[in-house]
């Protein structure tokens, strides 16, 4: 299935784009979905290790499955404030 | 009152916004760009958001404030783009029927905000060079984890 990941912040600036697109195995866990992105983008690894990710605007765990309908987003640690 | 705007804050309006007769107090919390941090020097801050995800972070915190302290009204507006020195990048404003839970109530909304909203912020530093502020160590957020156990009681 091909996704779409939103990326923000130091994540959006070092790949330089705001969103990604990936081929992806159907029932893609968080986790491999995390380890693949960093093949991917190598650059963004060290991030990635210490990002969350959302699911539809909620934090999931490295477990969760990813739905092909699913608004995916990578969370690097916050700030605001 | 809950918001993400590009534009300065009115921080006088976040604090009308709480206004209650039922309220015996009432606290603003204001955060704004410091100029100095440690010896490095910021000239101004820039916040970017995913705002949808954040303002629903927002309101879950705010239902999960009022569920924990008596509170009449409450307020949280964070702004997004470039914030120079001294002016406003958060209001939060609370009030309650006692000083005790507007003050709590505060503190605990601003803290939560800063390890559960995604937003986030980038020095610009006076040499030129800019950071995006990704704290290390820092708490990750995860399903479920918002909840009437999580915080102060």
């Amino acid at each position: 299935m091909k996704i779409q990941i939103k990326l923000f912040a130091a994540a959006r600036e070092i790949s330089d784009r705001g969103e990604i697109e990936l081929e992806v195995a159907d029932d893609i866990s968080v986790g491999d979905l995390k380890k693949l992105v960093s093949m991917e983008y190598p650059k963004m690894k060290d991030l990635i290790l210490r990002s969350a990710v959302s699911l539809n605007r909620e934090f999931s765990t490295d477990e969760c499955v990813v739905h092909v309908t699913d608004e995916i987003a990578l969370i690097p640690p916050v700030s605001g404030g | 009152m809950i918001s993400i705007t590009s534009e300065a804050i009115d921080t006088k309006e976040v604090l009308e916004s709480v206004k209650s007769d039922q309220a015996g107090a009432s606290v603003l919390f204001v955060g704004s760009t410091r100029q100095f941090t440690g010896e490095k020097e910021t000239v101004r801050l820039e916040y970017e958001c995913y705002e949808t995800m954040a303002l629903e972070k927002i309101q879950q915190l705010v239902d999960l404030a009022q569920s924990k302290w008596d509170i009449q009204q409450c307020s949280v507006v964070h702004r997004t783009g470039l914030v120079g020195l001294g002016e406003s990048s958060i209001a939060v404003a609370v009030s309650t029927g006692h000083r005790k839970e507007s003050f709590e109530a505060a503190a605990w909304l601003v803290d939560e905000l800063k390890i559960r909203v995604p937003i986030w912020k980038k020095e610009i530093w006076a040499d030129g060079k800019t950071e995006w502020v990704h704290p290390a160590g820092g708490q990750q957020p995860k399903p479920g984890t918002l909840n009437h156990s999580q915080g102060a009681s």
